[in-house]
């Protein structure tokens, strides 16, 4: 049984999202919060499997509510249910580690489905709007400095997923590229993301781009093979 | 009624005053002839008492009155009739100021007959010039009523010719008064009139100066050849035309008048007057004739100045006017741009509601009714997304929270109130709970009208200061209400002349008020500080939600699955 949260100001969509789940038979609304220091409090006490949060809500808002969460349960699968998918806050989200989101008047079978990818671990995006994402990610920080020493840590397989990761692609597909099991593709990602201290795909996609593993057309960048040292292009 | 008469009698008197004084220069001793002239003052005096209130017949008749007792008192009295003179002039003006044409055409025309018939009296043999007299005694007075009638069009046509006989009129005045001296001599007959042309051409000048200026050189000319008296009258003619040319002429033009106007005038000046040609004498000729040249120039310096004055001003009121209508469009768009956020948010609800009814219990009638319920409002939702891409301005995104009732004015507004405290201005603040029942696009224009106010406050607020918000509902509207005092170190002074009586915000909130039906006020209140209150009208009937507030109507908390 996969168990949800569900953080919604409306309970309309509470309701909805309830009968939703309960219908797909394998998953359960285990909490409700109509606002986000609810939902922060529930995320602690129960540690669902997914998190569902609507990023519009009062006292503290969604987005703040899944920094909070974030920060002190840096695993938790969060996917963001949202009026407006071009709303810059959902991108602000994705950029704090949420997983993915959801329209509200998506089919619901593709909601239940999304639900389930996100216990699963399994990337949500598509490449498309990974890759918009992950350009506006870049925009946006296009001041901070580039962060290199991490970079160091990587191994050459790793560093060869995480640019495919940059590209877009699905994990299954990333398999069929470097032509290994599924599983692998997996383990070298969460590898990648714990050493690089980031939390969803997406930021590990744009340090991917940062770090000049993906050129600006998202195709990945082909190094020349130095035995063994992995010190950077610049 | 009392001073209309006394002003009246005034009036006759007056006129009974003027009419002995003007007569009684060259009246006789004899005493049938005193009572005789007497008598006829006192007439033409109390005659003009009705001037005033006639109407344009009366004044006609008047008029009329007196062109027939100048003229029979002109044969029958051998003195001057010079009262009814006066006063018939004056008749003449205010009927050709105030009266139809076709009353002050025939009129003029008697008064102008009588006139003559009185100067031709008074002045024995006809000398040449002496029609003039009568035409200029009777037209100045006319003319100048009629320039000044109130109901030609200013700078009409019809002003502008009024204006140009009238210079004319002047012109051959100063030259008959320049060349009586010698006019007064037999025999000057056309010399007189060559006079006299040489004066009406200032009729010229205002629009035709450089025509004007040729004419008068070739009059000078003439004149020098035949009538050398009649010259130096003429001179001054094309000086002043020279200036008024020099006003609006090129470079070129103007050097070409200056040679022409210092050629006549050498030529005039050089045969008598001076006979001895000096280089002072030359200089100061040439400094003579560049004078109108250096004033006309100025004088249209100024004006082009102030033409550029009055078009900046009006393109500045212009670009406020603009500036103006460009806020309150701004204001509207945000408003709608509110009510599809609003809308968009519920209905995206009211669509995953409908659609997990489905998923759950896809059944029979029941479930392709969720179904088409579903349809529609993805429908809408595509529908204001379209829109709201066309509204949503990025900069302000997020800055309202649109979230669900009872907290939207309460967070907006406490935000507002937390950063006036920390700003140094105290904000107390009164919300009735009826507020949250209210509709929710009421209560965000609420809150945005309260987020404005308490920003202006802060912004004009002296030391010390303090506001107040109130929220309340009463009289089946939704009533806000912000209201500033200044601090104990300033004056009510302070207050009112520190915050803008209208300003961008002011205009942007009434905006907003009145597009829900509501009205805004701004403006001081009796204790010195400034009042902004704002009126919402609510629809008839309950609003809509039940109340909410925080965490409580969460049904289903932990435990329930």
């Amino acid at each position: 049984m996969i168990r949800v949260v569900v953080a919604d100001d409306q309970a309309l969509v509470r309701a909805g999202v309830r009968m939703l789940l309960q219908a797909a038979g394998d998953m359960e609304v285990c909490a409700e919060a109509c606002d986000g220091a609810q939902a922060v409090e529930l995320a602690e006490r129960h540690r669902p499997d997914v998190l569902l949060m609507d990023l519009r809500m009062p006292k503290v808002d969604g987005l703040e509510a899944i920094r909070r969460i974030l920060a002190a349960w840096p695993s938790a699968r969060i996917v963001v249910l949202t009026t407006f998918a071009e709303d810059e806050n959902v991108y602000a989200a994705l950029r704090a580690g949420a997983l993915g989101f959801l329209v509200k008047d998506d089919d619901p079978e593709r909601m239940v489905d999304a639900v389930r990818k996100a216990s699963a671990g399994e990337p949500l995006l598509t490449p498309s709007v990974l890759r918009r994402v992950v350009e506006r990610a870049l925009a946006a920080e296009a001041a901070k400095p580039v962060v290199s020493p991490v970079e160091a840590a990587l191994t050459e397989r790793e560093r060869e997923v995480l640019a495919l990761v940059g590209t877009g692609l699905s994990n299954a597909e990333i398999a069929d590229r470097l032509h290994v099991g599924v599983t692998t593709v997996k383990t070298h990602v969460s590898t990648a993301m714990d050493k690089l201290g980031v939390r969803n795909r997406v930021q590990a996609a744009v340090v991917a781009h940062r770090i000049g593993l993906v050129d600006s057309s998202f195709r990945p960048v082909k190094r020349a093979r130095s035995s063994g040292t992995d010190a950077p292009d610049r | 009624m009392h001073k209309d008469t006394a002003a009246d009698l005034a009036i006759a008197l007056a006129g009974c005053v003027v009419a002995v004084a003007v007569s009684s220069a060259r009246m006789s001793t004899d005493g049938a002839s005193y009572a005789a002239v007497l008598a006829m003052a006192v007439v033409a005096g109390a005659s003009i008492g009705m001037i005033r209130r006639g109407g344009a017949a009366v004044i006609a008749l008047v008029g009329v009155v007196l062109s027939v007792l100048l003229a029979v008192t002109a044969y029958l009295v051998p003195y001057p009739a010079n009262s009814p003179q006066v006063l018939l002039l004056i008749t003449l003006a205010v009927l050709a100021h105030r009266g139809p044409w076709r009353l002050w055409v025939p009129v003029g025309a008697a008064g102008l007959a009588a006139t003559a018939v009185n100067l031709a009296e008074q002045a024995g043999t006809a000398r040449g010039v002496w029609p003039i007299v009568p035409v200029l005694l009777t037209g100045f007075p006319m003319l100048a009523g009629l320039a000044l009638r109130p109901d030609l069009p200013r700078d009409g046509a019809a002003r502008r010719i009024l204006l140009d006989l009238l210079l004319a009129g002047c012109g051959v005045t100063f030259m008959l008064f320049d060349a009586s001296s010698w006019l007064q001599e037999p025999g000057t007959g056309a010399a007189g009139w060559l006079v006299v042309a040489g004066g009406a051409t200032a009729g010229l000048v205002r629009r035709l100066p450089g025509p004007a200026l040729a004419l008068q050189a070739a009059l000078l000319v003439l004149m020098d050849v035949l009538t050398p008296p009649a010259a130096d009258s003429m001179q001054v003619m094309p000086l002043v035309t020279l200036g008024v040319f020099a006003m609006g002429a090129s470079w070129p033009w103007t050097a070409a008048a200056y040679a022409l106007t210092t050629g006549v005038t050498a030529l005039n000046v050089v045969n008598r007057s001076w006979p001895e040609v000096t280089v002072s004498r030359v200089a100061a000729l040439l400094v003579m004739v560049a004078a109108p040249i250096a004033i006309g120039r100025y004088a249209a310096a100024r004006r082009s100045a102030a033409q550029m004055r009055a078009a900046m001003a009006e393109e500045a009121r212009r670009l406020s006017e603009a500036r103006l209508r460009a806020d309150r469009l701004a204001e509207r768009e945000r408003i709608a741009r509110d009510v599809h956020d609003i809308v968009a948010h519920h209905v995206g609800a009211m669509v995953l509601r409908a659609s997990a009814a489905r998923y759950a219990e896809a059944s029979g009638p029941v479930g392709e009714a969720l179904s088409d319920i579903r349809a529609t409002g993805h429908q809408a939702l595509q529908d204001l997304r379209g829109l709201l891409d066309v509204l949503r301005d990025p900069g302000t995104l997020g800055h309202l929270p649109v979230a669900d009732p009872g907290d939207v004015v309460a967070d907006v507004v406490m935000d507002a109130v937390e950063r006036m405290n920390a700003a140094g201005l105290s904000v107390e603040l009164r919300m009735d709970s009826g507020v949250e029942r209210t509709p929710l696009v009421a209560r965000a224009s609420a809150a945005r009208i309260v987020q404005e106010g308490l920003t202006n406050v802060l912004k004009h607020a002296g030391p010390g200061a303090s506001a107040s918000v109130g929220l309340s509902v009463s009289g089946g509207a939704l009533r806000v209400e912000v209201l500033s005092a200044p601090g104990p170190g300033g004056h009510a002074d302070d207050a009112l002349t520190a915050l803008p009586s209208s300003g961008r915000g002011v205009a942007g909130m009434r905006e907003r008020a009145q597009a829900l039906g509501g009205d805004l006020f701004s403006g001081p209140d009796d204790s010195g500080g400034w009042r902004l209150a704002a009126t919402l009208p609510l629809p008839a009937g309950r609003s809509r939600e039940e109340p909410r507030e925080g965490g409580r109507l969460a049904p289903h908390h932990e435990g329930e699955a």
